[in-house]
């Protein structure tokens, strides 16, 4: 890394713009990880303390409450992934 | 399950092995210098990339292992499948701009892009080396066991043509044949996936319901099969596993190589957006196919035993059920599928060993950077064949390994020694090269003794009777250890290094995010 560009990104970092794209970044970043994450966490604890909840057959169907839980964390994740990618493209394009 | 020539799946092999010499011999033209070896000049596209990555993770333990695992513990083993898709979204929003703006070939070159490159290079090698020679093993031996079953060939040579294959896929074609041979390996098994999936649903008319009635009718736990909480006992294990998958997954080399094959970050969020999407949908997929296997193969006496044990083993779950619902030419082909969905994944292993040895130990530090482009290709390619003939070495001595046990410990070692220095280089100003150090050398210390003292290893493998580490899994532990060292040694760090660590960080984050 040569002194120049250290001096030119110094600047730029500055610069309110660029700041404001960077927190809205980070705060995308972090909120969808722990939304994410945290759905995920909750689930495999929910099975471990709360068995009999999840196995209730979810309304007339045969299938249980735990597995829906479970798909749903799964089309959250693509969903979530597809909104990321286009928000964050937007805001690139932005700048 | 006989040991006849399996001659329809044995056909379409072969078939797959031609189309794969000749991508192997169109990218051989294609691959000249060190950036067209590692990373395919870069000119991979999102969608082609997202694929390849679908594939990568995609490997037999996933494709096999996951439906064994659902037929023996039901919605239990949802814990995997789901915590699978979070891993790879959690990738896409931490990691992938990022690791894309700063790299070039290996993940090394992203924590050393500001702090002290030799020593950090060979931390990275330390932590490649250490998680891709036992997966490469885990998923050979897996390779040879499967092979013999499906296609009646001898461990030896099934072993011989899954090391010869993908040695030559890296030496002559680098990534860019890499890339394409998982690709159209990703294809098939997505291909493959969905139609089991739908012959199998067709059995039951397309109702769910019906489905799911009969699988607790005839499984041996019966509506247990739908009851959280009967395979993991206590929660320790519990975020230890599901840490190991979403960190683990972070930290494989050859997964995070990847990244380095698109033009920029957008399409680098691109691909993983895909890989999310696949990934998301067969393991989506696999859990029904998992309940089908329950309702269909429980009962059939060729299949599964009195005491619900399954012939070669629970890995076998998806293959039975291929033949059961499809006949023997559908046998065949998901036979096939499986052979090249192992075959994709250790020339990706492969690839990024050798990339770790040549480029961060043998040319950043070794030489310090004053070797030329056509040499460090000749380096690569010599350190492809050593380690390609090295690991079928391996693979032919350690037959009887345990291959889910080997292939979770170098996932371990991944999440406790590559990931916290990955994610503290990008994200934590004060981190300094010595923390780096200090942590990652303690996180590969503790994740090995816990795993020796724990009762997969000190009791299932060594025989002792009590476990001195009494959790399955050691994540939690050493991630938290490799963490805790980096931390407070990178901040009692008063060196001169340390300074000069801690101010680039600025300039960092700007290349990181803006490229």
């Amino acid at each position: 890394m040569d002194t120049d560009a250290t001096a030119s990104s110094n600047t730029e970092l500055d610069n309110a713009e660029l700041h404001q794209l960077l927190r809205k970044r980070s705060r995308l970043r972090w909120g969808l990880t722990v939304l994410l994450g945290g759905s995920y966490l909750a689930y495999a604890l929910a099975g471990h303390y709360f068995p009999r909840a999840l196995a209730i057959p979810f309304f007339a169907s045969a299938m249980p409450w735990g597995m829906v839980a479970g798909y749903t964390i799964i089309l959250m994740s693509i969903i979530l992934s597809v909104v990321y990618v286009r928000v964050v493209g937007k805001l690139t394009a932005q700048h | 399950m006989d040991q006849d020539l399996n001659v329809v799946a044995i056909g379409i092999f072969v078939l797959f092995v031609i189309a794969s010499l000749w991508v192997t011999w169109w990218a051989a033209r294609r691959t000249r210098s060190t950036g067209e070896f590692y990373t395919a000049g870069g000119k991979i596209t999102g969608f082609q990339n997202g694929l390849a990555l679908a594939g990568d993770f995609m490997s037999a333990a996933t494709f096999l292992g996951l439906t064994g695992l659902i037929f023996i513990g039901g919605v239990d083993a949802m814990l995997f499948t789901v915590g699978i898709s979070v891993g790879w979204a959690l990738i896409l929003f931490v990691l992938a701009d990022r690791l894309r703006n700063l790299g070039r070939y290996t993940f090394a070159d992203v924590v050393a892009y500001r702090l002290q490159p030799e020593k950090i290079r060979l931390l990275a090698a330390a932590g490649t080396l250490t998680v891709a020679i036992p997966y490469l093993i885990a998923q050979m031996v897996g390779a040879g066991s499967l092979i013999e079953t499906l296609f009646g060939l001898p461990y030896f040579s099934a072993v011989l043509i899954v090391g010869t294959l993908m040695t030559v896929y890296v030496v002559f074609g680098g990534m860019l044949a890499t890339t394409w041979v998982q690709v159209i390996k990703a294809v098939l098994l997505l291909v493959g996936g969905s139609v089991l999936l739908i012959i199998t649903l067709s059995q039951f008319g397309f109702d769910l319901n019906a489905m799911f009635e009969k699988a607790a009718e005839v499984h041996p736990r019966g509506k247990a099969i739908f009851s959280h909480g009967v395979m993991f006992k206590d929660p320790i294990s519990i975020v230890s596993l599901a840490l190991a998958f979403l960190l683990g997954t972070a930290g494989l080399p050859h997964v995070l190589m990847r990244f380095f094959t698109v033009p920029d970050a957008q399409q680098a969020r691109r691909s993983i957006g895909f890989a999310v999407v696949f990934i998301g949908y067969f393991q989506a997929a696999l859990v029904l196919v998992g309940f089908g296997a329950i309702a269909l193969l429980s009962g059939e006496t060729e299949y599964v035993d009195q005491s619900g044990n399954i012939s070669g083993g629970a890995n076998m779950v998806s293959v039975h059920l291929s033949r059961l619902v499809g006949g023997e030419a559908f046998f065949g082909f998901m036979s096939a599928v499986a052979f090249a969905t192992i075959l994709a994944v250790v020339a990706g292993i492969l690839l990024s060993a050798s990339a770790s040895v040549a480029h961060d130990i043998y040319a950043r530090v070794i030489r310090k950077g004053s070797l030329s482009d056509s040499e460090e290709v000749r380096v690569s390619r010599i350190a492809t064949v050593v380690i390609g003939a090295t690991a079928i070495g391996l693979s032919l001595l350690v037959k009887d390994i345990n291959v889910g046990v080997l292939s979770t410990f170098a996932l371990a070692i991944a999440a406790s020694v590559n990931f916290p220095a990955i994610f503290l280089a990008l994200f934590w100003k004060n981190l300094t090269t010595r923390g780096a150090v200090a942590g990652g050398v303690s996180g590969l210390i503790v994740v090995i003794t816990l795993s020796i003292l724990s009762p997969t290893f000190w009791v299932q493998v060594l025989g002792h009777e009590t476990a001195i580490f009494p959790y399955a899994y050691p994540t939690l532990f050493s991630v938290s250890a490799a963490f805790a060292v980096t931390i407070v040694v990178s901040k009692m760090d008063r060196s001169k290094r340390a300074a000069l660590d801690r101010s680039a960080y600025r300039a960092q984050l700007i290349k990181s995010e803006l490229g």
